[in-house]
């Protein structure tokens, strides 16, 4: 169960993050969900692939690290990768807005997950406050992130929704069979369809050029080439156990 | 070539009809004139698994049917106390075909197998699924797409506005509001044009009279008989109310709800935001008041709502019959001024797809193909009508009911069609099968009636099994139901969840 608690310099004076990347931290995850701000740094990594949340059947993007539950082909001694998703780097913290008397904007607050692992209690780790209770740079990228996410979740929607109404969004099929005969199928996943993007009228392709649509689809199909690498990653470790 | 369609009437019958000829053919012109004078009848609130692909086809998102016609999820109907009227009577009609994935004799399979399990739960999942409340599908499914096989329960009022404007919107028909006052013929005996009262003559190739039970033009202006259905189906009244639930997150049932009572019986439908109750009985057996009361009782017991003596009640009229001729010279009638039967199986909308459906497929047209249309159309319309009264007239035949006259008489040989004297007979030695019913799109397929059939214990004699029969086959695919159940009843939500998260969060088109 996590503990959530509104983060502040006074009880949370010596609190330190484990900001590296390892199992025990919950870093063993297969995927992670992803905004249009990271495509450009996300797309050159891992495969991009759309998903229906399934609380809401709204798509979402996400970033594929895995084929099975808890899987991370990247998490090695570090996480392999030069860029990491803005959900997995913020752990534990979380986005809140406080609605203050006598101001008409709500202002934002950082929550913290004081049952997350990532909580240091051998001193190691990244402190989040200063000594003299200023903030860490640490602590402002976390918040700077928070932000970034908080405002993805809007243009996510509007990518997705955008995406759809063009017509560019196809179930896919993965069917892989690796070299240990491991097979690996599912078509729970959606990508661009590449000949509907390159049937699309000038006008069409003009606004999604405008908007910055056009790049995020060509992103997301290059990434799928990643795909290949993610399945080496895998049959390495196969050839190790 | 017929380039012009002229709908008279803006009931369900007449928008649905609209809706599939202007979706599918773009060529034709369809004008529908609606009268402001005339109420539609508002009930017919069930449907069959056929409405996803007609909403589809007309070109309606199922997110905004679902918001806007108060609908909710109907998995088929359950029947309780049609047999012998005791507390633990009940059966049901799921949507879901039995499946065993390959051919094999899955009556024989559940009489070897499993003979004390209702034979519904035995070859189809869908009748554990419904008593439990839940939908047939998620909210990552995409629209019209089930895990289960279902229709809806809708609000016919919401249904005809939303249809009345996505057919002007989106499909080019024109409406004309006005009140037909004559039917000019041309020599030949076709009509040439409806006369109205503000907004003169309304010419057309191809004239459907979707004027309900008036049936304006099949029946007043051609004067094509009814034949008369009421020996095999006596129910001639409806008392009708709309109930309200008695929660804010109310359990919305998944099946109609068709109960059993003294001289007739109840349907009990849950949509999004409120039930349709209505009392369908003969006035032979009951009188009005004593009627009233039987359906008052009935929602004291449902509990759901506490001034159950203050829900207003509608009472309607009704007579079985269907039109000797559906189709005449340049006129055709659907809905229900090509005949009417008790909605104990939800028939009519679903007739009323089947007849716009066989329109568009016969089109393109001309007058002279015409005359070879309509022949056809009146054959296979008189025999699915002959196969509604059938199917609808077993649910009572095998009812061990004594406790009034209407039940016993309810099963009197004179009041049994032969046809379906003739089924009853085969059946005594073998399961129902699609050899018994042979027309491309059947109104109701052989599983339909082994669902009854033996939802109502009918006893075969005893037979000899045969090597197809593929027993084994069979006891596997039942096991497989009875796991589908488990596995099923922890990813579907409850039908009022799902109703919810559509209203926030729409369902996607893929």
């Amino acid at each position: 169960m996590p503990r959530i608690e509104l983060l502040n310099n006074i009880n949370h004076k010596n609190l330190r993050i484990n900001t590296a990347k390892k199992k025990e931290f919950g870093d063993s995850v297969a995927g992670a969900v992803i905004y249009p701000f990271e495509f450009s740094a996300v797309h050159k990594e891992y495969p991009i692939l759309f998903q229906k949340d399934e609380n809401t059947g709204e798509f979402q993007a996400i970033a594929f690290f895995g084929f099975e539950e808890n899987e991370n082909l990247f998490l090695g001694d570090d996480w392999e990768a030069n860029y990491i998703p803005a959900v997995i780097r913020r752990e534990p913290f979380f986005i809140g807005f406080q609605q203050e008397s006598g101001s008409s904007e709500p202002t934002m607050v950082v929550h913290v997950d004081m049952n997350s692992p990532r909580i240091s209690t051998d001193g190691t780790g990244q402190p989040v406050f200063l000594d003299n209770g200023g903030n860490t740079d640490y602590l402002n990228e976390v918040r700077e992130t928070l932000v970034h996410m908080h405002n993805g979740i809007a243009s996510s929607k509007q990518m997705m929704a955008q995406f759809l109404d063009l017509d560019l969004i196809e179930r896919v099929t993965l069917d892989i069979t690796f070299r240990n005969e491991a097979k690996f199928k599912t078509d729970m996943f959606y990508t661009i369809n590449k000949e509907k993007l390159f049937g699309l009228n000038e006008s069409a392709v003009a606004a999604m050029h405008k908007s910055g649509l056009l790049q995020l689809a060509y992103m997301a199909i290059d990434s799928l080439s990643n795909i290949k690498t993610l399945i080496k990653r895998k049959e390495a470790r196969l050839s190790r156990s | 070539m017929i380039k012009k369609i002229v709908i008279l009437g803006g009931g369900s019958a007449g928008w649905l009809t609209a809706g599939l000829i202007a979706a599918e053919c773009q060529a034709v012109e369809v004008v529908l004139v609606e009268s402001p004078e005339v109420s539609t009848i508002g009930v017919g609130e069930g449907t069959w698994p056929t409405m996803r692909n007609t909403l589809n086809k007309i070109g309606i998102s199922e997110t905004e049917f679902i918001r806007d016609c108060s609908a909710s999820f109907k998995q088929g109907s359950k029947f309780i106390g049609w047999t012998t009227g005791r507390g633990d009577d009940v059966y049901h009609h799921p949507f879901t075909l039995p499946s065993s994935g390959t051919e094999c004799n899955l009556v024989a399979a559940w009489r070897n197998y499993c003979p004390n399990v209702p034979f519904s739960e035995a070859v189809s999942f869908q009748s554990r699924i419904s008593d439990l409340g839940l939908a047939p599908k998620n909210i990552a499914m995409a629209e019209y797409a089930g895990a289960l096989n279902y229709g809806y329960h809708l609000d016919a009022d919401r249904l005809g506005v939303l249809l009345s404007d996505h057919c002007q919107r989106k499909l080019g028909v024109t409406v004309i509001r006005d009140h037909v006052t004559q039917v000019n013929s041309a020599e030949n005996g076709d009509v040439e044009s409806l006369m109205t009262k503000n907004s003169g003559i309304v010419q057309g190739d191809l004239f459907i009279d979707c004027s309900g039970g008036r049936s304006l033009l099949i029946g007043q202006h051609y004067g094509i008989k009814l034949i008369d259905q009421s020996k095999y189906s006596v129910n001639d009244r409806v008392l009708a109310a709309r109930v309200p639930y008695g929660s804010e997150r109310p359990d919305i049932a998944s099946m109609t709800m068709a109960t059993a009572m003294s001289a007739g019986w109840i349907w009990d439908i849950g949509l999004s935001t409120r039930r349709g109750v209505g009392y369908v009985y003969s006035s032979a057996y009951i009188d009005d008041e004593a009627a009233e009361n039987e359906l008052r009782e009935y929602l004291k017991k449902g509990a759901s709502h506490s001034n159950v003596d203050e829900i207003e009640l509608r009472q309607l009229r009704i007579a079985a019959g269907y039109r000797e001729k559906m189709w005449v010279n340049n006129c055709v009638a659907i809905g229900m001024s090509a005949g009417f039967i008790e909605p104990l199986e939800a028939s009519a909308l679903a007739l009323v797809e089947l007849s716009a459906k066989m329109i568009t497929n016969e089109m393109p047209m001309t007058r002279k193909t015409m005359e070879i249309v309509a022949q056809r159309f009146n054959r296979t319309f008189r025999y699915r009508w002959e196969k509604v009264v059938e199917f609808l007239k077993l649910h009572y035949v095998l009812s061990s009911r004594s406790d009034t006259q209407y039940w016993i008489d309810a099963r009197s040989p004179e009041s049994i069609p032969d046809g379906l004297n003739d089924l009853l007979e085969l059946w005594r030695y073998r399961a129902p099968s699609s050899y018994d019913f042979q027309s491309v799109e059947e109104v109701f397929p052989s599983a339909s009636y082994q669902y009854v059939l033996y939802g109502m214990g009918f006893r075969a004699n005893e037979t000899f099994g045969k090597k197809s029969d593929r027993v084994e086959v069979g006891i596997e695919a039942i096991k497989r139901n009875f796991e589908l159940v488990g596995k099923f009843s922890e990813r579907l939500p409850k039908n009022f969840d799902l109703i919810e998260k559509i209203r926030v969060h729409g369902l996607q088109k893929i």
